[in-house]
């Protein structure tokens, strides 16, 4: 019945699933996981506050692209984080009337943007503000995208520039076209090849995960603040594999490798 | 009205979230066992998220249409003539394309003499791009730049061949720096961001993620 090779993935995957589900049970109890203090947090309020006050608006490009995704169609876990800030940075937008630009890459997600940002704007009881030309699609091509987003971020001249999201090569040139314009700059997504760009030209960049630790905290959500503490039990149990992995290997033994063969 | 309101969070809340839940079950089930007949129902549900896919690119184009036609009919200065070349190119492509895509000459011809260069000349900027964010970030201001400096100087004199063979232990050093440090980390930084993904995904598998709904966190 279960697919020889396959069967040890299965059982790590049911831990995981035990990790997530314990920790979520946990934190619908009230023990609730302490979060590392994220500066980027209050430097989100900053930024759109700076551009409310020099009248340039804010730009949330959040990618066209995503680790694992499939072209065009998939949602990921970045774009779900994304889905999270944009809904606090629109709030924030709502409150000091900063104008805010969506910049949607992907068509599947025009709706949950459009959602996120109107949601924000009820948060902060400015509903009447709201319009759906915030987001703007032009096209899901990488090349196209990346284009379109430089010049948009020069042309309306942004205040700040929220890229995060799933990026990929656009990254370098967002940012590019964000410090030409003297934006603020902050940045996220988990693609390890684009981190190193976004280091170099952001002022702020959540590193890997540290977007998921953001959304969790942004949200308050109980679920997902406890699955932190989940991440981190599978994180704990991978380390512990690779540990198990290494010394096995150094001492002649080809246990692990067997077991993931079974 | 209590009862409109039930029925707004029965169609927008845990309707999509049954067709999540079971849709990841039968995908699991799918890759795990070997149950016959599950095959046809997950190659139906893949064949699904290609026409979702086409469908909300329609949706794209709705957008796009609507947004850059209200340039237009408003004339908004400096802006108005690049919202009609989009729509235009967008229509001009469309049509070409349903048409016969490769084998449409007129396609083919914008296709192979705007499309493609136009999109090697955005990837090509990437190099004074990237040559760019170098001069950045290597400035030896603080013990962190000093080092990422330095590290970036002998991963520089590793792969430029004249220096490789001027200074040979450097250009080991950098290999080794490549290989091991570079690979551990990278591989750390990938392995943690797949977990948070993870966490997500079981977080749906559980039908507890109810972002990609719309829904407010607190919601679910």
């Amino acid at each position: 019945m279960l697919v020889s090779g396959r069967i040890f993935q299965l059982i790590l995957l049911l831990l995981f699933v035990i990790f997530v589900w314990f920790t979520l049970w946990r934190a619908d109890q009230g023990a609730l996981p302490s979060v590392r203090y994220l500066p980027h947090l209050d430097a989100m309020k900053e930024m759109v506050d700076r551009c409310a006050e020099l009248n340039r608006p804010v730009i949330f490009p959040p990618g066209g692209s995503s680790v694992g995704g499939m072209a065009g169609t998939s949602i990921t876990g970045d774009h779900l984080a994304s889905i999270t800030i944009l809904q606090e940075v629109a709030s924030y937008c709502a409150t000091t009337g900063a104008k805010l630009i969506v910049l949607a890459a992907r068509p599947p997600l025009i709706p949950l943007y459009t959602e996120a940002v109107k949601e924000g704007y009820v948060k902060a009881g400015a509903l009447q503000d709201f319009s759906p030309d915030i987001i703007r699609y032009s096209t899901p091509e990488l090349y196209s995208y990346a284009a379109w987003c430089a010049g948009t971020i020069r042309r309306e001249k942004a205040g700040a520039n929220f890229m995060i999201g799933g990026h990929m090569m656009e990254s370098l040139i967002l940012a590019s076209a964000g410090l030409d314009v003297g934006a603020m700059q902050i940045a996220g997504t988990t693609g390890s090849s684009q981190a190193p760009y976004f280091i170099a030209t952001c002022d702020y960049v959540f590193i890997g995960p540290e977007m998921y630790a953001a959304s969790a905290m942004i949200s308050k959500d109980p679920g997902e603040l406890g699955t932190l503490r989940g991440q981190d039990l599978i994180s704990i149990l991978i380390i512990v594999l690779a540990l198990l992995g290494s010394l096995t290997v150094t001492f002649g033994s080809q246990i692990l490798e067997t077991l993931w063969g079974w | 009205m209590g009862m409109v309101k039930m029925s707004g969070i029965f169609a927008k809340k845990i309707i999509p979230q049954i067709i999540m839940v079971t849709v990841c079950v039968l995908m699991l089930a799918e890759y795990f066992t070997s149950i016959p007949g599950l095959g046809t129902y997950a190659g139906i549900i893949r064949s699904f998220v290609i026409i979702i896919g086409s469908i909300a690119l329609g949706l794209g184009a709705i957008a796009a249409l609507t947004y850059h036609g209200g340039h237009i009919m408003r004339r908004t200065p400096g802006r108005w003539l690049y919202s009609l070349v989009l729509i235009l190119g967008m229509l001009t492509m469309s049509i070409t394309g349903f048409l016969g895509w490769m084998d449409q000459p007129i396609f083919a011809y914008l296709w192979n003499n705007v499309t493609v260069p136009a999109q090697q000349t955005v990837y090509s900027l990437l190099m004074f791009y990237i040559a760019f964010a170098a001069y950045r970030a290597l400035r030896a201001t603080n013990l962190e730049s000093t080092i990422f400096t330095i590290v970036a100087l002998t991963i520089m004199v590793t792969n430029a061949p004249l220096l490789e063979t001027l200074l040979p232990p450097v250009a080991e050093f950098g290999g080794w720096l490549f290989q091991t440090p570079n690979v551990g980390s990278a591989r750390a930084y990938t392995i943690a961001a797949t977990v948070g993904s993870i966490a997500i995904y079981v977080r749906t598998l559980l039908g507890r993620e109810l972002g990609m709904l719309g829904a407010g966190k607190g919601d679910s």
